[in-house]
Formats: C-alpha cells, structure tokens, sequence
C-alpha cells in the first residue's frame, strides 16, 4: 500500500477519515494511532517492532533526561559545590543522549549500512589477499526507518537543549513518529511543529477538507502523469546504460531529475494534504527548487526538511565543538574575514554533506552525490565576492533577466550531473555515464525516433510536456508567492466544481496507472 | 442562496458520479466486455463471441513471447494473447475468468514466469479495490485509451462502425527493439526446487480448475529469459505440471530446437524476447498446435476475413 494506491485512495485513506470524523475528539488520536501501525505493518509486516522499540526508547530516555535535570535542581539546592554538581550533571545528561542517540542511529546502521561497511571491509581485505572476515547479512529495513530515526533524533536533542519539554503521553509520542501520511517518504517533522495538533484531534472543517483534498491531487498529479510516466524511459537508460551515450543520457539525466521532483514532491503534497484535512500543519519539504540562484540556494528549497535537520543536528553541533570554534578563530586570524568564514564552515559542512550523502544510501556514488555538493557548495562561497566584483566591473546588473537565466542554467546543469550520479546504479557506473556524454555525441538521437523506443511513446512525452508546462506555471505563480487555493477558494461554486473536475478528469485520463503500466514504487520510501 | 457544506459536498461528489460514469459511457467503452468507440484498439472484448480457439495469459513474458498472427499467417488458428506486463497470476485468474464468458477456447497457453512473483493478501485488498473501481467507472479502466484517440472514432458513436487505429496485434504488441544478452549460456542443472508461494499456488490451482469445468486443454510454457530464468525454477514448474498431468513447454532449455540468438532477439538484455524472438517462438507453438490437430484452419472462412486483413496491416508492420 502506497499513498497512490487504489487501496489507499479508495478505501485506507477514506475510512481513515470517516472513523476519524465519528469518533470523540478524545479517541481521535488512537484512531490515527491504530491506523498509522495498520499502515506500516501493511508494508513491514513484523518489523513493526523496531518502530515500537524506537518509540519506548525516546520515550523513556526524554523521561529520563527530565528527570536528571531535576535530580540536578534538588541537588544544587544543597550542595555548597554548584559548579562541580553541574558538571557532574551535564555529564550525565550528555551519556544518556548518547545512549539514546546511538541506540537510534545504531539500529539504523545495523539494518541499513552493516551490510555496505562489511561488504567494502571484505573489499579491503580482499585487496590485501586475505580472506573475507564478515558475512554480508541483507537485512530487511522497516519502510521509513531514515524518516522516523531522524525525528527520533531531533526530538531527544531538542529534549537535552531544553527547546521542548519531554513528553510523559507514550500516545502521542508514538503518533509524532508514526503517522501514517509521513512514514513512506516524511517530511522530517519536528516534535514541537506536530505532536500537539496531531493528538488534538481537531474536527475536520470543510476548508481543511477541500484544501487537503486539492493538494493531494496536485500530488497525484505529478505523481502519475510526470513521474510515473517517465519511468520505463529512465528505467531503460540506467538499467542499461551501456547501450546509450550522448544525447540520450543528457536526457536521462534531466528526465530523471524532473522524475524525482515529480515523484518526491508529489508524496509531499499528498502527505501535507492528508495533514491538512486532519488539521495538522505539516512542514513544507520544497519551495519550487529549480528557481534557486545557486547550488546552496537549491538546497534550501529542495528537501527542507532535511537540509535544516542536518543545519540544526549536524552543522551546528560540529561548529560549536571547542575544535570548531577554535578552527573558525585561527582561519579567520590566518586568512581574513571571508576566507577564514568559508574554511571554518567548510568542516561542518563536510559532516553535512557526508551525512546527506550517507543518509540517501549506501552506495559510493551517494558519498560521491554529497561530495559534489560540498565541493560545489564551498567553491560558490568561496568565488562570492570576485564574482560580484567580476559582475560589477563588467556592468551587469545581477538581477536583471540575462543573468537569471546565465544562473538558472548553471543551477540546473549542476543539478542534473549530480542526478546523474545519483540515480547511477554505482559510482563506477555513474563516471561511465558522465564519461559517454562525450565520447557519443550524436544529436540524430532526438529525430530518427530511437528515443520512442525506450518504452515512452510520442503520446507520453505529449502527457509530460504538458505536466510539466502546468508545473512551471504553478512555480511561477507560488514564487510570486499567490496561493492559488486561495484564489479558487474565492470563486463563484460552479466556477469552482468545474475547475475541480476539470482536475480530477486530467489526473484520471493522463495519469500512467492501471494495465500495461507496472506500479512504480515512491523513490524516497527506498532511503 | 447559502448553501450549507454538506450540501457542497455532496452535490459536488453527485456530479462528479456523474461525469465520471458519463465519461465512461460516452468516450471509451460502455463496459468491460461490450465494444464501443474503441472497438478494434486494444482488447479482447472487441472480438465476436466463440471465435478465439487458443489464449496465451501471463505476464509481460506472455505478451512478448506469442504472436498470434504468426500462427495465423502459417496455420489459420485464432488466438489471443491475454497476457499483462507486471500481471499477478489472481488478476490473471480473473481476466480469464471473464474472457471465457465470452469465447470458449480449446487450449489456454499459461507462461510461468508470474508462478514466482509472489503477492500478499494486501495486494489482493488493493486489486479488489481497484477491481471496484474500474467496475464502477469504466474510465478509471481505459483511461488510457485516449492515446488512440482518432477523429474518426466519433463516428462510431452514431453508426457503431469501427475505423479506430489497430495497436496491438491480438494482444502481440510489435517491438523490434535489440538490446542484446551478453551473459552467455545460462541454462545449469540443478536439483533444488523453487518455492512457489501460497497465493501463487492458489490461482494456478484456481486456473487448472476452471480449465477443467470448461474442457479446456491448459499447457505451461516458459519463455526464454536469462534474466528470469533459473534451473529450480524450471524443476518446479515441471514438478506443478507432472502432478497435474499438464504438458510443460520450456525453451529456456530448447536451444536445439528452437534456437535463440541472444545477440537478436531480446528488447532488454534477456529478460523479454523482442519480435524477432517472438517469431521463433510463435512458429514452435504453430508446429505445436499443428501436431495436437484439435483446432481449426479458418483463413478460407469467411467469417474470419477480417483476421486476413489484419494479417496485411501486421505484415506492413513487421516488414514481412
């Protein structure tokens, strides 16, 4: 069961909502609750503990974290020795941070990256001619172990700073990590934007209603008429890479990444639209991405959730270390405010970007993905200034149209290569296809059809086109920050149904579902 | 007038019931099984009543192995193929139970590659589901149609006359595409024997039963596909079919008499065969059926001239 699923749609999701309506305010709660654990047992089956596990442990741990603060307050109320008191405390609470951090991320590393680490161990040992020391043991990985870890994480952080208080109600802690609209693909949400409003039980209003129900077509949308579509198209590049070069990887390359746009925001919308009608504002994950300047800019609209837990949880912890800051003091002393900015960030932001790399997979070429990022990243950073003063000698105004555009192009060129490693099947494979781009350029590809015969028909790339023409207009209305629900909202009825169903019919005609089309699976629920 | 939110509501789903049902009726076909203004595209449903004396049902490995017009061409049997890509063999089940409401086949050609995608009883929830909808609106099933969408088809609303664009080939659908199989001789012996899972297990048991009830001679093949295939799987396949008296047809393991060129004749590196492997394989099940003698040569019946006219479009097609 996926959230496209006619299981889902038709029925899950409707009965979810009806139960949901006729309960008391009081049982709503468990109502999502028991339908969050019929979700994922759904898709898990048994592995259903390790979620449950996951909860009691921060659960116990934010209890206990509380409880040494108090333990803390009795004691200094009557010792004569406060500081060493603290001290002893301090220490205490970061050990069981510790422990419940590493008993978090340690089940997520067992399940999901013991493998890669004995694999490439064996690797080396081989290398060495002594023999493989480890068995490789596949373990199965509960759906959104990356997702619920990650919040599990903030939330026991957030606990130890003191930005949100523990929660004694096993209940709603259980439903922060396991409702159900975020388990496949998030976002990461934080405990203090959700808990609350996810245990309240609201009513459901017909606003939140007709809003949620849009943006859950809107998700549908670029779901099943862009992502889905495309698939055999890129499935037929990077299932097969060898066969093509040139032109058509460039093409998968750039189809990929509209693909997973398509795909990931689309699970987004879908989400936050389930969200909304239960009344739970659920953080945005994009904000139109390709509109972004610069590679960093990207960032901060594509996968925000992500990009600000790892700010929050991996950027700033290691630039707080004594380490840190004093790198951040001699780099500044050494080189000067602007270089000594850009090489005292560049350590944190290398634990960010090895994380974001290491999170999406386990595979090299993710590492490499990261990598690039970082490298590309600093490099921006650091050419900042002789750019604008490039620009400013030459007389261009940075604003103007030809240099959105210069910008825009660059951006995108970035984002495909990166794509490109990225939905590499291997690091190897990856520079092979970069590497083909060159050596088999040949522009017949685009008219003596053989782009028709990757499983994508000229009717396809008509339903494509359009798909994406529509996303396009929706960005550029959003960035200029017009919320078109609230437009529609303001229309007369018939105006209004007729929109809808014009909709609806579009996303039923032109969606790629159904016989001879294979469900495809939501990319981001595999990381 | 203040329409309260209920009423919204509830207006508004009465006449999307409405445009729904209204879009099936109008644009595609009236139901599953009645033809309408996409009479020749792409289904079974177009074909007169008993004119079908063998079906090939399976996955994408059915509907890319048997062509039905090759058999035509050479033999004069009709045939279907029924087969789905990604189909699980209860969706199988059902389809035929459906088809065979309509045509009576003599033989039923079922491949065996769908035997080892195992599914669980979610998948099942989720096709009922699914099944509903497609019940209750018919546009939700042939949403797809509109690719072959013609003006001329308009037509058809008024004097039911059929003049949309032909597709597929009795369900063959013609891909000359060559990705070659570089992996070299795959076929090993071995004694183990691959599990076929419960609910697997249940709509083959499921499919022989019916098979029976009607008469119908049922044969399991395998299509060639290093990719797919392995020894056990084939060690159980044989298994199914010796203790259900079934004829079993593995060319996986039939290189000598039917000789794959696996530099020609696959689409995607050996996991389908592409129409040239295609052909091979239709001229054995031809021979085949020659040799069994139960069905009929109908290429001087008058009644099937509109398979011979399909037969010039298919050769114009295939190059022939």
């Amino acid at each position: 069961m996926t959230y496209n699923s006619p299981l889902y749609l038709f029925a899950f999701f409707p009965l979810v909502l009806a139960a949901y309506y006729i309960s008391p305010q009081r049982h709503r709660s468990r109502v999502l609750l028991l339908a969050s654990y019929i979700f994922f047992y759904s898709i898990s089956g048994k592995l259903l503990i390790y979620l449950l596990l996951s909860t009691l442990l921060i659960h116990h741990t934010g209890l206990w974290l509380d409880h040494c603060r108090s333990e803390e307050k009795k004691e200094l109320a009557v010792t004569q020795d406060k500081k060493a008191s603290k001290a002893v405390f301090a220490k205490k609470r970061r050990h069981i941070l510790w422990f419940g951090i590493g008993f978090q991320l340690g089940i997520l590393l067992l399940l999901k990256y013991s493998n890669f680490f004995v694999s490439n161990l064996n690797d080396v040992m081989n290398l060495f001619s002594l023999k493989s020391i480890l068995p490789a043991t596949h373990f199965v990985v509960p759906i959104g172990i990356s997702f619920y870890t990650l919040q599990a994480v903030s939330y026991l952080v957030d606990v130890y700073y003191e930005k949100i208080k523990p929660d004694d109600n096993l209940e709603r802690l259980a439903l922060y990590l396991a409702f159900f609209p975020t388990l496949m693909e998030g976002p990461i949400s934080r405990y203090s934007q959700v808990a609350e409003s996810l245990y309240e039980g609201k009513q459901i209003q017909y606003k939140n209603l007709t809003y949620g129900l849009q943006r859950i077509l809107w998700g549908l949308f670029k779901k099943l008429i862009i992502a889905d579509r495309l698939n055999p198209l890129v499935e037929s590049i990077f299932n097969t890479p060898g066969n093509y070069s040139g032109i058509t990887i460039i093409i998968g390359a750039v189809l990929y990444t509209f693909q997973l746009y398509a795909d990931f925001s689309g699970c987004i919308d879908m989400t936050i639209g389930a969200g909304e009608i239960l009344g739970v504002t659920i953080p945005e994950n994009f904000r139109q991405p390709f509109f972004a300047k610069t590679a960093s800019e990207f960032w901060r609209r594509w996968h925000i959730t992500l990009g600000t837990w790892l700010k929050d949880y991996v950027f700033y912890p290691i630039s707080l270390t004594k380490f840190g800051k004093k790198l951040g003091k001699k780099s500044r002393e050494k080189f000067g405010k602007h270089l000594g900015q850009v090489l005292s960030t560049s350590l944190p932001l290398f634990g960010v970007w090895m994380a974001n790399g290491f999170w999406h997979g386990t595979g090299w070429h993710y590492i490499f993905f990261g990598m690039y990022y970082l490298a590309i990243i600093l490099f921006e950073n650091l050419t900042e200034p002789a750019v604008v003063t490039l620009t400013n000698a030459l007389h261009i105004n940075r604003e103007r149209i030809p240099y959105r555009i210069f910008q825009t192009v660059k951006l995108l060129i970035i984002v495909f290569i990166g794509e490109l490693f990225f939905a590499a099947r291997s690091l190897s494979q990856g520079f092979q296809m970069f590497a083909s781009i060159f050596t088999g350029f040949n522009w017949s590809v685009l008219t003596d059809g053989s782009l028709l015969k990757l499983g994508v028909s000229i009717q396809d790339f008509f339903a494509v086109f359009f798909g994406l023409v529509t996303l396009l207009i929706v960005g550029v209305i959003h960035e200029r920050g017009i919320s078109i629900r609230d437009r529609i909202s303001t229309w007369r009825m018939p105006a209004r149904f007729g929109f809808l169903y014009a909709a609806i019919i579009v996303v039923l005609i032109l969606g790629a579902y159904g016989e001879g089309y294979l469900p495809v699976k939501l990319i981001y629920a595999g990381f | 007038m203040k329409i309260n939110n209920k009423a919204k509501i509830v207006l508004f789903l009465s006449g999307l019931f409405i445009l729904l049902y209204g879009l099936s009726y109008v644009i595609l076909p009236n139901n599953t099984m009645d033809s309408g203004l996409y009479k020749k595209t792409n289904s079974i449903a177009s074909e007169p009543e008993n004119t079908i004396d063998y079906l090939v049902i399976g996955d994408s490995e059915a509907v890319s192995s048997i062509s039905p017009m090759e058999i035509w061409k050479d033999y004069g049997y009709t045939g279907y193929n029924i087969g789905v890509p990604g189909q699980r063999l209860q969706d199988t089940y059902y389809l035929l139970e459906k088809v065979l409401k309509k045509q009576s086949p003599k033989i039923i050609f079922l491949e065996t590659n769908a035997f080892y995608r195992d599914f669980k009883y979610l998948n099942a929830l989720d096709n009922m589901v699914d099944e509903n909808m497609k019940n209750l609106f018919p546009v939700y099933k042939f949403h797809s149609n509109w690719k072959y969408f013609h003006l001329n088809m308009l037509r058809n609303l008024k004097d039911k006359a059929a003049d949309g664009p032909i597709v597929t080939y009795k369900g063959f659908k013609y891909v000359p595409v060559i990705n070659p199989y570089k992996g070299g001789p795959y076929v090993k012996e071995s004694e183990s024997i691959y599990p076929i899972g419960d609910q697997p297990s249940q709509y083959i048991n499921n499919i022989i039963q019916l098979c029976k009830d009607q008469n119908i001679q049922l044969i399991l093949y395998s299509t060639p596909t290093p990719k797919n295939w392995t020894a056990s799987k084939h060690n159980s396949a044989t298994a199914l079919a010796n203790e259900n008296q079934l004829k079993f047809i593995d060319f996986n393991i039939m290189q000598d008499e039917v000789p794959f060129d696996w530099q020609k004749d696959t689409r995607d590196e050996g996991d389908h065969p592409n129409y040239f492997g295609s052909v091979k394989i239709s001229n054995y099940i031809g021979a085949f059926l020659a040799k069994e003698g139960t069905l009929t040569d109908y290429r001087k019946d008058k009644k099937y001239e509109s398979w011979n006219q399909d037969l010039i479009a298919y050769k114009k097609l295939t190059k022939q």
